[in-house]
Order: C-alpha cells, then structure tokens, then sequence
C-alpha cells in the first residue's frame, strides 16, 4: 500500500507542472512552425516539414513565412500548398471523399470485430446452459495433489 | 577469395533448405524416420553454411574489398571497425543475408532441442522452417545478392548510412529480426500440427517458450527503433507511425493477442481455431510488411532504395495465404473447442474481447499504412498518412487495452462473479480517483489526458494489488516474509506474475506516451549572438557556433553553443549540432538534451544565417518521456521472469478444482 502510494505521489508530482510556456506570443516564427507541423516534408519520408533539414523543405518555410508576411491565414497557406501539390502535402489526411474510407475502415472493422466477438459470447453462452459440466478431475494426479495442498495450509 | 567461398556456402545453404524440406516431407508421408533424420540433420546444416557466408562478407567488409559492390556501397576506408562490422546489416542485400543467419539461427536451435513427445511434429516443423529458410536464401542469391563483384572497384567506398551510426540502429534490426524469426518457429509447429490433424495442445505448448522468445525481442526491437528515432531523426519523439515501425507494430500486436489466447486453449482448450488463425496472421504480417517496406513501395525515414524483390514476395505472399487457408479450412473439424463457454464475464470472454481490441487496432494501423497504395489504386492520388490518424484512432484502442489489464486479472475463468470483481476494484478506483482529483488540482485540465492518467493509476494499482494479494496470502498461511513471499511467488508462478510485471511495464510506458503526447510541446525560436529566449521555464543564451571535427572525418559539423538556466535557477549548457555529409548529400540534426528525469528539454540546431550572426533552435519539452524507456526495460524484465525456467504445467481440470476450493472457501 504504501508503495503504491509511493508511486503515485511521483506520478502527481511528474505532471504537476502545468505548461505556461505553451501560451507565449504567437510571434510569425511560432505560426510558420505551427503551419510547417501539418505539412509533409517533400524530401524527407515520414517526417514533417518542420522537423525536416533539408534546402528544399527550407524554401517550403521561407514560402509559408512570406505569404504569412503578406497577410494570409494559417488555412490559406495550407490550401495553397494542397492545391499546388495535391491532398498529399498534409499530414492529417482529408475526411471527405476517397479518404473518407481510412476513417471508416478502422471504425467499421472494430463493430466487425465487436459484433463476431459478441456472437460467440452469445451463441456459446447459450449452447452451454444445457452443456455437460466438465470432466471428472479424479484422474488426474495434480488436481489430487493440489487439493492435498489446500487441504494442509488451510 | 574467402568472400566467394562464402557465396558459394550460401548457395548450398539454399540448395540444403530445400533438401531438408523436400526429404522431411517425403520421411513423413513414407512414415521412415531414416528420411526424417536426415532432412533435421539438414536444417541444422544451414546455420553453419550461412554462417560461412557471412563471415565472408565480414571478412570483405573488414579488408575494404571494394570490388564487393555490396562492401563499397556500406562502407569506406574511414569506416571504423565497429560499423565496418555491423554494416553488414546496413542496407538490403546485407540485411538480408542477416536475417538468414539469424533465421538459420533459430531453425538450428529448434532442430537441436530434444524432441521425445513432439516426434510425431518434427518433420514437419522441419519442412516448414527448411521452405521459408530457403525462400530467403532464394531472395538473396537471386535479388539481393550481397556477394556480387563489379568491374571495376572504386577507390574507395560511400560510407554507411549517417542514419545507422547508432547504438539503437547497431542492435534494433537483429532484434527485430530475431523477433520475426523466433515467432517462425511457433508458426512451424502450427503448420505441422495441422498437417498431421492433430486435436490436442502439443503445437500450442512445445512453442510457447519460442513464441515467448519471439515476442520479447520484437518488443526490444520496437524499444530500440524509438530509441534511435528519438537520438538521431530529431524530431523530439521516439514514435512516428512510420511504415518502418508500424510493421513491426502489427506483427506485435497480433503476436500479444495470440500470447492472450493461447492461455485459453492451453487451460479451457477452447478458441483452437482462433488461435491457428492468430498464429498464421502473426507470420502473414511478419512477411507483408517485409515485402512492403524491403520493395520500396511505401517510403519511409529507413529509406532502403527501392528494389524489384517486391513481386517476388508478393508471389509467396500469395502462395503462403493459399496454403495456409486451405490447410485452416481443411483442418477445421480437428479444431472444435473442448468446452463451450459458460459466461461472456469471465476470463474467456474478457480475453476474447481484448483479442478483438488487439486486432482492430493492428488492423488500424495496417490500414493507415498501406493507405497511400490503396489511395493511388483507388483514386490515383497518393495520400499519406500522418501522425495525426493514428493519434485520434489507434491510441484509444490502446487505452482500452490498458483498461483490459485492469479488469481481465480479476474475473475468474468460466464464470466470474459481478461482487467478488466489484470488491476487488473497490481500492484500485479509490487511487485512481483521488490520482485524477490530484491531478486536475494540480492544473492538468485536459480531460482525456486525464482520463488516461486515471486509467493508467487504476491499472497499476490493480496490478500491484495482485502482488500484494498473493504475498499477503503467503505471508499469512506458510509465515513467510515479505520479500521471501514475493520470491516464491514468482517463482511458484513464473508466467502469471511475470506477465504481471509486463503489464507494469505497459502502464509505464502509457504514462509516458501521455505525458509527452498530451503536455509535450515544441517552439523554434530565432536569436542574435548573446541573445536570450525562454521555453517552458528555461532560459536559453546563444552563445555562438562552431565547426567541430566530424567523427569519422566525412562530414561537416557544426555546433551551436547555449547556456541554459533551469527553473530551478541551475545552470548549464547544451550543445546541439548538425552534421552535414557531402557524399550523401544528406543533414543530420543531433540533438542536445538538458531537463530532468521527469521532463525533458530536447534542443535542436534548425538554422543559421551569416556565419551564425542568427541562429533558430527548436525546442521540444517532453515530460515524462523518459517513462516510455523504463516502461520498456520492465517489459523485457518481465520477460525475464516469466521465461527463466520452465514453469510447471497447470491442467485445464487442475485449474477447474482450484477454482472450485476458491469458491467454497468464499
């Protein structure tokens, strides 16, 4: 108990913090980052556009920096990007149309699953209520010496 | 010259499997056991020839054969020994080779084990292992030959990888590799079972160690790979649902519901069939995965060149699916459950549902991964799939998950009792309650981050708890103390408490992902030389850059220098970096870290302009993330634990008294 108690004390004591910084100013650095996070590197597989080194994913951020210079919203630059260079560019995947599938496909196999899954538990259940109770256990020898066992320290 | 003995060994390591499977077959149906000793013999051979024929790549490797094509595309005079060693695993046609040694590895070992009540198995397993064994051997003679000579050897090679020069790069591949391998061998024993019609448990338990084996490197490879994301991509995290990682996720995934399920069929003998197609999903993702990521079909930060083995593998994918349904569907009459289920809540019923939430997250991910494929097929524009997705469908599944390890331990096999359950959950939902409560006072206000913390707490009290009973129990009827208790208590039930601990080490490593997923955050900030700028309570001073020497002299480094003043008013400095390989023409960002155990600060070097007049850093805080790595260690402890000796075998009627004297002595 007390180690239990222990161990919870450090896990409050971890995430006691609370994260203040996150609310600095939203300066153009800030937001050409934040826009950088949704946007798939073009040179790097599987990373995303801010966390990529390469010159060709600079001059990406350079072109999302000027046209925030220019006045455009954090939606505007990112549909600039998705119409030049297609759905791809974005890291979170469009929920309308083809893509619609990859949201509903997990969504879909999960009630699948859910719904075989309780099928069984049902029909088993069901059958089992006339079923025979298991075998005799007098046979088998550790079931004998188990019961020994209990019998003793009990 | 010893380079080509070794191609030469691997030809007729490949000509050996298939001996080896054809002469245990033909032993088998002829019923002549000459035949089948014969074809173990064989399979024990191959490990010893591929074994020759990677030691004749090392020794190329080591003497900077360049004429190797293979030799100059890894390495170069620069190389140092160690990665001149591992670089046989650096890029496919090595890789491959690799994993044929591991494979033959394991085949060996299974050959060598004493057979006495799995005769019957034998040739089989042996035909089995010998056919995936050979068709490796086939992709390396024939697609990937790491042996191949070219004309004319260049000066001097390209180097390894910059990507690979890393301790968790060195050792994540043979881990993973020896995870996919070691699960062949369940797989093996599957296949064999059925082919011989076989109704009992026998594949089942003459495996489980294996597959116990398999699994645990698997997750030390899964460790690994995030560990080496997190030390060398720079990207501040360690998981990035990269088809890389997601591969062997899947495999994983469906290995640990088939762990679960197994359980079941070893004590109730039910979900047979269940566990037959667990088994031979588990080796289908292993292979389907290899067959995407090795062909270059999908992208990813390994980025192996794209190479033509993806029809080949497609083609046996094909093939093994074929086999493998029609040996299940035949099969299936063999498969019938000893005992129908007597309750939905019960243990059975739990660990079905828990098999449902395994395979459907497994699915997810499967799906997301192959997306930009089905995209292109479908609509022709590819789309990819980002961290997003699985973020919002994945990570539920798996909370679910954690709750499952919360409740399955309490309910009773065949029927469990709603009040028993309901007492026992009493003390777990108190801590977990007062943890959110906590918490929330504390200033966490996200609600389903705190609900995952509470969950987590629950969990693990739970856990703890089940420790806690079993020592108390001891302690009271044999007087035992404590720590003695919990000794004899593992040792008495090695898998239970074992599996226990493995449970811990999940719920640990839950907490971290939380922590770093729902409170990490990240800023980039630009500064002039002796300029200042503050992240999350630590001040950071510029105080300019550097070209430092490169390790192994074929790169450009530079690194930037900053003081950091902690929260706490401590100071330091951190010294983030980028290496820059002209041959490769590829950056590489190292990051610095500086924090606490509890909350890391990652620092990045992004970019700089006039000689680093100005310079922008990115910075990650990711608290708790250290979790993720302790989480994994107690994972693999539990592993330990669980697999140290062989425990003794309970029966399905001895668990039934068992329970009966438990109910009575309610």
């Amino acid at each position: 108990m007390k180690r239990l108690l222990l161990l919870l004390l450090v896990v409050w004591a971890l995430i006691g913090t609370p994260p203040s910084a996150q609310a600095q100013d939203a300066n153009l650095d800030d937001q050409t980052y934040h826009i950088a996070k949704q946007l798939n590197c073009p040179t790097c597989a599987g990373r995303n556009l801010a966390d990529c080194p390469t010159q060709t994913c600079a001059q990406w951020k350079a072109e999302i920096r000027s046209q925030l210079e220019r006045g455009k919203s954090a939606d505007e630059v990112i549909a600039f990007f998705e119409a030049r260079f297609g759905p791809t560019v974005r890291q979170e995947p469009p929920r309308e149309g083809a893509t619609a599938i990859l949201w509903a496909a997990p969504l879909g196999a999960a009630v699948v699953f859910l719904a075989i899954a309780a099928w069984v538990l049902g029909q088993r259940t069901a059958r089992s209520a006339s079923a025979q109770p298991p075998a005799a256990l007098a046979n088998d020898p550790y079931a004998a010496r188990l019961e020994q066992e209990v019998r003793e320290s009990a | 010259m010893f380079t080509d003995l070794g191609h030469l060994a691997v030809i007729f390591a490949f000509i050996t499997a298939l001996y080896a499977a054809f002469i245990s077959a033909f032993g088998a149906i002829r019923n002549d056991d000459r035949f089948v000793q014969s074809g173990r013999i064989a399979a024990l051979m191959i490990f010893p020839l591929v074994l020759i024929g990677a030691l004749g790549l090392w020794y190329a490797l080591l003497t900077h054969d360049f004429g190797v094509r293979y030799v100059a595309s890894v390495s170069n005079r620069a190389t140092p020994l160690f990665f001149r060693i591992t670089a046989l695993w650096g890029s496919q046609d090595g890789s491959i080779l690799f994993w044929c040694l591991i494979m033959s590895a394991f085949v060996a070992a299974a050959m060598l084990r004493s057979w006495g009540r799995d005769k019957p198995l034998l040739p089989w397993v042996t035909m089995t292992m010998a056919l995936v064994m050979a068709f490796f051997l086939f992709l390396e003679l024939f697609f990937a030959n790491a042996f191949t000579r070219q004309d004319f050897p260049p000066a001097d090679g390209r180097g390894l990888n910059p990507l690979l020069r890393h301790p968790g790069m060195i050792i994540h591949p043979p881990m993973l590799y020896a995870g996919y391998t070691g699960l062949l061998v369940p797989f093996a024993f599957c296949v064999a079972s059925l082919i011989e019609r076989r109704t009992d448990n026998l594949w089942l338990e003459s495996s489980r160690r294996w597959t116990l084996v398999g699994w645990a490197f698997l997750t030390a490879g899964l460790a690994l790979g995030g560990r080496w994301a997190h030390d060398v991509l720079g990207w501040g995290g360690y998981w990035g649902w990269d088809p890389s990682e997601n591969k062997p996720l899947i495999t994983w995934l469906i290995a640990t519901a088939f762990l679960h399920s197994a359980m079941i069929q070893e004590k109730r003998g039910m979900f047979k069939n269940w566990n037959v197609f667990l088994m031979m999903l588990t080796f289908a993702s292993m292979f389907f995965g290899t067959a995407f990521i090795r062909s270059g079909l999908l992208t990813s930060v390994h980025a192996f060149a794209a190479s033509d083995i993806g029809p080949v593998f497609m083609v046996a994918m094909v093939a093994i699916l074929a086999a493998c349904a029609l040996l299940w569907l035949t099969r299936l009459d063999t498969l019938k459950s000893e005992h129908m289920l007597d309750s939905a809540f019960s243990r059975e019923g739990i660990f079905l549902i828990q098999n449902v939430l395994f395979l459907s997250s497994a699915f997810t991910v499967f799906i997301g991964t192959v997306f930009p494929l089905l995209s292109e097929a479908l609509s022709g524009t590819r789309i990819t799939v980002g961290p997003p997705f699985y973020d919002q469908v994945v990570v539920p599944q798996l909370l679910a998950l954690v709750l499952l390890m919360g409740v399955a331990p309490l309910l009773a096999w065949r029927k469990a009792s709603v009040a028993s359950v309901g007492r026992q959950m009493i003390v777990p939902l108190v801590i977990a309650l007062v943890t959110s409560v906590g918490l929330f006072a504390s200033g966490l206000t996200q609600p389903i981050a705190l609900a995952g913390f509470a969950l987590c707490a629950y969990t693990l009290a739970q856990t703890l708890a089940e420790y806690v009973r079993g020592v108390r129990a001891r302690m009271q009827s044999l007087g035992e103390s404590a720590p003695l208790a919990l000794l004899r208590l593992a040792e008495r039930n090695q898998r239970r408490y074992g599996g226990y601990l493995i449970h811990i080490g999940v719920v640990l490593l839950a907490i971290g992902a939380l922590g770093k997923g729902f409170y990490g955050y990240d800023v980039i900030r630009s500064v002039k030389l002796n300029e200042s700028f503050t992240v999350g309570g630590y001040t950071f001073t510029y105080r300019g850059l550097r070209a430092v020497p490169c390790e192994f002299n074929d790169c450009q480094t530079t690194q930037a220098m900053l003081l950091v003043t902690g929260p706490d008013g401590n100071l330091s400095a951190v010294f983030p970096s980028r290496d820059f390989y002209p041959a490769q023409q590829h950056t590489a960002t190292i990051p610095f870290t500086t924090g606490h155990f509890n909350e890391e600060v990652y620092v990045l070097l992004a970019n700089w302009e006039n000689a680093g007049a100005l310079a922008s850093f990115q910075v990650y805080v990711n608290p708790l993330i250290n979790w993720v790595w302790v989480g994994s260690v107690v994972m693999i402890l539990g592993f330990l634990v669980a697999y140290w000796k062989a425990p003794e075998r309970e029966t399905a009627p001895a668990v039934a008294v068992r329970q009966a004297v438990r109910a009575s002595a309610r």
